[in-house]
C-alpha cells in the first residue's frame, strides 16, 4: 500500500537520510533496567548506552564493557535498595579505570566530595552501611581506558 | 508535485514532524573529545550540544558560542590532568555570563560563580583534582547556568 507525501516532507526526509539530521525536537526515553533479585548484570558495549540500572539487592555487581569498545557510552547506576540495605558495585574491565568524584554525605553541614582512587580494575562501590535509597553514579567512556564520573551522589568508594 | 511513499513510513514521518517522536529504540552515545596537548577548543553552537570535553593541559580555554545561538545546549568540561597539575576554564562569548555553583573541594562548601559579565569559570591548577567537572546549559539569551559541578571552580 502506498501513500503520498508533499514536497516539504520529501525534502525533510532526504535531508535526514543524507546528513543524519532530523528536523524538529527529538524526545527520548532512557532505557531503564530493574535488576530486582538479580545480583549480576553485564552491560553491552554501545547497545546499552544511556541505560539506567536500578540495583536493589545486596552485593549487586554491574559489569561494564571495555572502555575502548564504547567511546561516549553513558551508564547510570542507581541504588534502589532501602537505606543501609544494599551494597552496589560497578566493575570496570581488567584494563580500565573509574575516575572522578561524587557528592557524598546526606545531611552533612558541608558537602563532602568523594574522589575515586583511580586505580585500574577497581570497582566503584556504594557502601552498604551508608547507602541511601537513590544514591547514583553516572559514567561516560572516554574510549581509551577510563570511565569518567559525570554525576553522582552518595557514599561511594573505590575498591581497596 | 507529489511523491509516493510506503504508508508506514508516511505515518512515522508525520509523527516525527508533529510530535518529535522517532519510532523504535534509539541508542545514543555522548560526543567525547580529548584535547590532549591542545589548550583551546571552540564549542560549536548546537552541533556540539551534549559534548564532553576532556582537558589535560594547563591553561586550557573552552570558548563558548553565544548563548542565544544554542538554547538548551549542554557542555561538560572534565579536568583529567593529575591532581594540582592543570587549569582549565569555560570562556563565555563577549559579555555573557556563567552563573551557578559547584560543590567544592573535599569537605568544603559550595563555591558560587560571581555571575559577572565576561568572567570565565575556571578550575585552577593549584587545587584541581583529577576528574573535576562542570556541566553548563545555555538559557538561549545571554547566560550559561551551571547544572552540575564538582571541584574548586572560580569566576576569573
Amino acid at each position: 500500500m502506498e501513500a503520498t507525501i508533499n514536497v516539504d516532507q520529501k525534502i525533510a526526509l532526504e535531508a535526514a537520510a543524507t546528513y543524519g539530521r532530523i528536523p524538529g525536537e527529538i524526545k527520548f526515553r532512557r532505557q531503564v533496567k530493574a535488576m530486582g533479585a538479580a545480583v549480576a548484570l553485564t552491560l553491552r558495549a554501545i547497545e546499552d548506552s544511556g541505560i539506567i540500572v536500578h540495583a536493589l539487592t545486596d552485593d549487586s555487581v554491574i559489569t561494564l564493557p571495555a572502555v575502548a569498545s564504547c567511546k561516549g557510552m553513558q551508564v547510570t547506576v542507581v541504588n534502589v535498595g532501602a537505606d543501609g540495605a544494599a551494597k552496589v558495585s560497578i566493575s570496570p574491565g581488567a584494563d580500565d579505570y573509574i575516575k572522578g568524584s561524587v557528592v557524598g554525605k546526606t545531611g552533612a553541614a558541608a558537602a563532602t566530595v568523594i574522589a575515586s582512587g583511580a586505580v585500574k580494575a577497581k570497582d566503584w562501590i556504594n557502601t552498604k552501611v551508608s547507602a541511601n535509597n537513590g544514591d547514583f553514579t553516572t559514567l561516560v567512556s572516554d574510549g581509551v581506558v577510563s570511565w569518567y564520573i559525570t554525576e553522582g551522589v552518595g557514599e561511594w568508594a573505590s575498591q581497596a | 508535485m507529489e511523491n509516493t511513499i510506503n504508508a508506514d513510513l508516511k505515518a512515522a514521518l508525520e509523527r516525527l514532524a508533529v510530535e518529535g517522536v522517532v519510532p523504535g529504540e534509539m541508542i545514543f552515545t555522548r560526543q567525547v573529545i580529548s584535547l590532549g596537548a591542545k589548550v583551546a577548543y571552540t564549542v560549536r553552537a548546537v552541533e556540539d550540544s551534549g559534548i564532553i570535553i576532556l582537558s589535560t593541559t594547563t591553561a586550557t580555554a573552552i570558548q563558548l558560542p553565544p548563548a542565544a545561538d544554542c538554547p538548551g545546549q549542554e557542555v561538560t568540561l572534565i579536568n583529567i590532568a593529575a591532581d594540582a597539575a592543570a587549569s582549565c576554564a569555560f570562556v563565555p562569548d563577549g559579555t555573557e555570563t556563567i552563573k551557578g555553583s559547584a560543590v567544592g573541594a573535599t569537605d568544603a562548601a559550595c563555591v558560587q560563580s560571581s555571575g559577572a559579565a565576561s568572567a570565565t569559570w575556571a578550575n585552577p591548577d593549584t587545587t584541581n583534582l583529577n576528574g573535576d567537572r562542570s556541566t553548563i546549559v545555555s538559557d538561549g539569551v545571554d547566560n550559561w547556568y551551571i547544572k552540575e559541578s564538582v571541584g574548586v571552580w572560580a569566576s576569573v
